[in-house]
């Protein structure tokens, strides 16, 4: 246990038991696990076969919940850090309404339940993935990438791009092409939706030591790099047509999403002094946020029009 | 006198997470028992017609 996590339970001087049903809720960060839920969705979704509307329920409830144990397991080891960042420093852990202890054991409870869940309710290929994701995220990316390489998130993003994979995975009881380019998009999505992050919130991250690019490598050279990703998310982008699993539907959207994710990049890549900088990094990040979301729902949505004509 | 270390505040706070655990609990038995049914039977619809 760190300084921190002791610092923490000593400041409470509590035995535990403070936290809310609603700080424990904030453990699962629910935004990310709302996203989580959405594109484990599109993966079942896109699969080839069908899929039990009971059992898909089961499996996206698996998959949340195996996000949420992550979110919690993270919180608990990153309260030291969590605790000098503006946008983190209110989670229930650093703020001492959940001891490091706790969050502990409700991260590791959840996500040895979810494994266990969708193993054996769903399929055991699903089950497998779920664990793996659980594992990458909490152990490769947090404890290990997060504080040590500039390259944290590039590779740590594998750990958001799995959930359409354990969808499809749900589906098929396969990991195939199809579900490979679903990870792609997401894998290359990761690195310039949070160095857009980290490009207006350079301080935070270098008040917590966590070695994001722009604190190591410049804000130019983030914005070089996200310019970079973007254009490589790109072609990445059209994988699913290639391999058949999305239609000219999807293509004829995808062409106008990436038009517009790589008008942001470009804004972004110009912009480098003052309030336009800001503001360029800021509109990149929401833009990102939506762009992903928007990506994903074209699959279901032309699924649905294939369905209905 | 109260021996209890935990605040009137803290019991009612434990109170409410034990409503919740006990609501998501009481859920997980009603979903686990309908995936049950669902599996037992699509397995017996594979075993009829095979």
């Amino acid at each position: 246990m760190s300084d921190t996590h002791l610092d923490i339970a000593s400041q409470t001087q509590s035995l535990g038991g403070q936290g809310t049903a609603g700080d424990y809720f904030a453990l699962l960060k629910p935004r990310v696990m709302s996203l989580v839920i959405f594109t484990a969705f599109v993966g079942i979704v896109a699969a080839p076969g069908t899929l039990h509307p009971l059992l898909a329920l089961v499996a996206l409830l698996a998959i949340a919940v195996g996000a949420g144990a992550s979110g919690a397991l993270n919180m608990w080891y990153d309260a030291d850090i969590d605790a000098l960042m503006k946008r983190t420093k209110s989670r229930p852990v650093p703020r001492g309404a959940i001891l490091p202890g706790e969050a502990l054991g409700f991260g590791a409870t959840l996500a040895v339940g979810s494994v266990i869940v969708l193993g054996l309710l769903v399929n055991w290929v699903a089950g497998a993935l779920l664990a793996f994701t659980i594992f990458f995220y909490v152990a490769i990316y947090t404890m290990w990438l997060k504080r040590w390489t500039a390259q944290n998130i590039v590779i740590g993003g594998a750990a958001g791009a799995f959930p359409p994979m354990i969808g499809w995975a749900a589906v098929t009881g396969t990991i195939d092409l199809g579900s490979i380019s679903l990870f792609l998009i997401i894998f290359m999505w990761t690195p310039p939706h949070f160095w857009a992050l980290a490009l207006f919130r350079e301080s935070d991250y270098a008040a917590a030591g966590v070695p994001m690019l722009p604190n190591v490598a410049g804000p130019d050279e983030t914005r070089k790099q996200i310019l970079i990703y973007t254009l490589a998310l790109l072609p990445v982008t059209f994988l699913p047509v290639f391999l058949g699993v999305t239609g000219l539907i999807y293509g004829a959207g995808a062409a106008i999403l990436s038009a517009v994710f790589l008008f942001y990049a470009i804004s972004v890549y110009r912009n480098r002094e003052g309030e336009r900088a800001d503001r360029a990094c800021k509109k990149m990040f929401g833009v990102s946020i939506l762009w992903l979301f928007l990506i994903f729902a074209l699959i279901p949505v032309e699924r649905l029009i294939g369905v209905l004509t | 006198m109260n021996n209890t270390p935990f605040s009137p505040e803290d019991l009612a706070r434990r109170k409410k997470r034990s409503l919740v655990m006990a609501l998501i609990l009481g859920g997980l038995v009603v979903l686990f028992f309908a995936t049950t049914i669902v599996r037992l039977s699509s397995n017996a619809a594979l075993m009829a017609g095979g």
